[in-house]
C-alpha cells in the first residue's frame, strides 16, 4: 500500500519481482518438498525483498539475488516446524539448493514456455493437465475416471511432466540460439 | 533402487501422499545421487509452475505482500459435494424436488425465529423477521442470517440475497460458494465473510478469513471487479465501482457483521491511505474488549490478554475495540481519522520497545497499564528484545496503555505508530480502544 507521498518500490523492481514469483515459488516448493505452505513462505520471502528492495542491484541478476531471500525464509520456517514434518535434512534441502541455482534460467520465459508447451501437447494429455492442474482433481480420482490403476495414472504424471520439462528446456534452446 | 521406485516415491512427494517412511526413502536417494536430485527437481518445478499457472490469477501484486493472495491448494471437489447432496435427495421423498430451484439444509442454530433446531427441510426461501438462524447446506457451507432478512435458495453452491446481512462459513468443502445481491456475484474462494445487502441499494462485502471474488451481478465469466482478502471490505451500489469500506461494525466474537451493533461513541473511522487497491477495514467490536479481543482485522491470532499474573484491567474491560490492521505499521505519514460523538476515553496500545511516539506523548498520558499481544512467531522479533516473553513457544510482546479524554463530539487524529526517534525499531501497529464517559 502507499500513500500520496512517494517513498514506493522502484519500478524496475516490482517488474523483477512480479516476473519471478513463479519460478520464486518453483524453488521454494523443491526445498520444501511440497505446494503446503509454500505460498506462505513466498509471501514472506516477497516481504524481504520488499524491505530490501534499496539493496538491490539492478546491474545484477534477480532470481539469484532473490533465491537468497527464500532459501532463509525457507530455513526459517523450517525452524517453526515439528521435526516429522520437515521431509529433508537442512543439509540435503541446500544441496538441493545449490543445484537448483546452478541452472541458468528466465523465470519469466520458463513459464511462457511450458504454456506453450501445454498447448502443444495431445488433447488426451492436455485434459489430464486440465483435470490435475485446472480442475485439482487428485490423481486418484482421476485415475477412477480412466479405470486404471493409481499407480499407472501416477506415472502417466511424471511422464507428462518430464515430457514438458523437456519441451520447456527445449523451447529455451532453440530462443538462445535464434 | 530402482528408476521405478524412486519415480513412485517422488510422485507420493509431488501428491502428498507420501508416508513419512516414503518422504524418508526418498530423502535417502536423494541425498546419494546427484541425478535424482536433478529428477526431484524437473519434477517439483514443473508441478509448481502448473499449480502456479492454474492459481495466479488470484494472487495480489507480490509488492503489496502483506496482503496475503490466495494460497494455491487443490481445489476440493465440488461435484463431490453434490454428489453428496444428490445422494441424500434421491433417497428420500425429496426427490421430487430436486430438480426445482431450492435446497436442502439443516438447522444448526436459531433464536428467534420460527425455524426448530435440527429441522432439515428443503426449500427455496427463507425469512426471517428478527432474531438468528444458522443453516447448513449440502455443501457443506453454513450460512448464518441476522434478521430482519430474506435469502432464496438456488443450490447448496448457490444463494441470494434478497436483503439483510448473512455471513458465509465456506470452510475448505464448499470452495466456490455463491452469494448473489442485487449489486454484486460474490465468489467465495474457500473462507468466511459477510455480505449485508441493503434496501438502499447497496451491497457490503467483508472478509474475515481467507479470498472472495466479487464480481458484477450476472457477469460471472469475466474477470473479478475486486479480488478481496481478509481483512478486507467493500461497499458495492449500482453502477458504481466497488468502493472500499473503511469502518465495519462486527458482532461480539468479531466473526460476522453486525449493522446493529455499531458504536454509540465511534460513528467513522477513516484513514489517508490513497491506494485504490487497497480495502483494509477497521474493525469496530462494540463493548469487545478484553481477555482475548483480536488486536487486528487481519491475522486474528493475534489478541490481547493481561500481563503475565495479572488481571485483565477493569478500565478497559467492555470498552469498544477498534481493531486496526498491521500492515500500516510502516507508513511514517499514516492518520487515522475517528469521527466521535460523544465525550469518551480513547485508548491507545503502544508497543513499549520505543519511546511512544511524539504525538501519543503529547496528548495522551501513560495509565501506567500494560497489555501483552499474542502469540506472535517468535523470529519476528530481534533475540535481544525485552519487551517480549515466551509462554508455550509463542512470544508476547508488551504494550502500555495511553488514554486520551475527548470531552466533546468531533474528529481525533491519530498518527503513525513509527517513532522518528528511534527509527530502528521495527513498529508494531498501536490498538485502540474507546470508552463512553458514565
Amino acid at each position: 500500500m502507499s500513500h500520496a507521498e512517494p517513498g514506493g518500490l522502484p519500478a524496475e523492481f516490482v517488474t523483477r519481482l512480479t516476473a519471478s514469483q513463479g519460478a520464486l515459488y518453483a524453488y521454494i516448493v523443491s526445498l520444501m518438498g511440497g505446494l503446503d505452505q509454500a505460498n506462505d513462505v513466498l509471501q514472506e520471502t516477497n516481504l524481504k525483498l520488499c524491505r530490501k528492495a534499496a539493496l538491490y542491484d539492478a546491474e545484477q541478476p534477480f532470481l539469484r539475488w532473490a533465491y537468497v531471500f527464500a532459501r532463509n525464509e525457507v530455513l526459517s520456517w523450517r525452524t517453526r516446524q515439528a521435526r516429522s514434518r520437515l521431509v529433508f535434512q537442512e543439509e540435503l534441502m541446500l544441496k538441493i539448493a545449490d543445484l537448483f541455482e546452478s541452472v541458468e534460467e528466465n523465470a519469466e520465459r520458463e513459464l511462457t514456455a511450458l504454456e506453450g508447451c501445454v498447448e502443444k501437447l495431445p488433447p488426451r494429455q492436455r485434459e489430464l493437465v486440465a483435470a490435475r492442474y485446472g480442475r485439482g482433481e487428485p490423481v486418484q480420482e482421476i485415475a477412477a475416471k480412466l479405470q486404471m490403476a493409481e499407480n499407472a495414472a501416477s506415472a502417466l504424471f511424471y511422464r507428462l511432466r518430464k515430457a514438458l520439462a523437456a519441451c520447456v528446456e527445449l523451447t529455451l534452446g532453440k530462443e538462445a540460439s535464434s | 533402487m530402482n528408476e521405478e521406485t524412486f519415480q513412485r516415491l517422488c510422485q507420493a512427494q509431488i501428491e502428498g501422499s507420501a508416508t513419512e517412511h516414503e518422504s524418508a526413502q526418498l530423502a535417502q536417494i536423494l541425498d546419494e545421487s546427484e541425478a535424482a536430485r536433478r529428477e526431484y527437481i524437473e519434477q517439483m518445478k514443473i508441478h509448481a509452475m502448473l499449480s502456479w499457472q492454474h492459481g495466479r490469477a488470484h494472487l495480489a501484486d507480490p509488492s503489496r505482500a502483506e496482503a496475503k493472495p490466495q494460497r494455491v491448494r487443490w481445489k476440493p471437489q465440488r461435484w463431490m459435494a453434490l454428489a453428496a447432496a444428490a445422494v441424500i435427495l434421491l433417497s428420500g421423498t425429496l426427490a421430487t424436488l430436486w430438480w426445482q430451484s431450492g435446497a436442502y439444509f439443516e438447522v444448526i442454530a436459531v433464536q428467534g425465529s420460527s425455524y426448530e433446531l435440527g429441522e432439515h427441510l428443503m426449500e427455496r426461501k427463507i425469512e426471517i423477521a428478527e432474531g438468528t438462524l444458522s443453516i447448513k447446506l449440502a455443501s457443506g457451507a453454513v450460512v448464518d442470517l441476522k434478521g430482519p432478512a430474506k435469502l432464496e435458495l438456488l443450490n447448496s453452491m448457490h444463494v441470494r440475497l434478497l436483503h439483510g446481512s448473512l455471513t458465509a462459513d465456506v470452510g475448505t468443502q464448499a470452495k466456490g460458494f455463491i452469494v448473489d445481491t442485487a449489486d454484486a456475484h460474490v465468489v467465495d474462494l474457500g473462507t468466511r465473510f459477510g455480505v449485508s445487502a441493503s434496501p438502499a441499494q447497496s451491497t457490503d462485502v467483508a472478509v474475515f478469513e481467507g479470498t472472495v471474488e466479487v464480481y458484477e451481478p450476472s457477469s460471472k465469466h469475466k474477470a473479478p471487479e475486486v479480488t478481496l482478502n481478509a481483512g478486507d471490505a467493500v461497499r458495492i451500489s449500482k453502477a458504481r465501482k466497488p468502493a472500499r469500506l473503511k469502518m465495519i461494525a462486527l458482532s461480539a466474537d468479531a466473526r460476522s457483521l453486525d449493522a446493529q451493533q455499531s458504536s454509540d461513541v465511534v460513528t467513522a473511522a477513516s484513514d489517508n491511505v490513497t491506494d485504490i487497491d487497497f480495502r483494509g477495514y477497521y474493525g469496530l467490536v462494540r463493548a469487545g474488549m478484553g481477555e482475548g479481543a483480536g488486536v487486528y482485522t487481519t491475522g486474528h491470532t493475534r489478541t490481547w490478554h493481561a500481563m503475565k499474573g495479572q488481571a485483565f484491567p477493569k478500565e478497559l474491560e467492555g470498552a469498544d475495540l477498534i481493531r486496526t490492521f498491521s500492515i500500516d505499521r510502516y507508513e511514517a505519514d499514516l492518520q487515522i481519522t475517528l469521527q466521535i460523538t460523544q465525550p469518551c476515553d480513547l485508548y491507545v496500545m503502544v508497543h513499549v520497545r520505543a519511546p511512544a511516539p511524539e504525538w501519543v506523548q503529547k496528548d495522551y498520558q501513560d495509565t501506567g497499564y500494560q497489555l501483552r499481544s499474542g502469540p506472535w512467531i517468535p523470529r519476528d522479533t530481534p533475540p535481544e528484545e525485552e519487551t517480549r516473553f515466551y509462554q508455550d513457544d509463542r512470544a508476547y510482546h508488551t504494550f502500555a496503555v495511553w488514554k486520551r479524554r475527548i470531552s466533546a463530539p468531533g474528529f481525533v487524529t491519530l498518527g503513525s505508530p513509527m517513532n522518528p526517534a528511534a527509527p530502528n525499531n521495527k513498529p508494531f501497529m498501536y490498538g485502540l480502544a474507546v470508552r463512553k464517559l458514565p
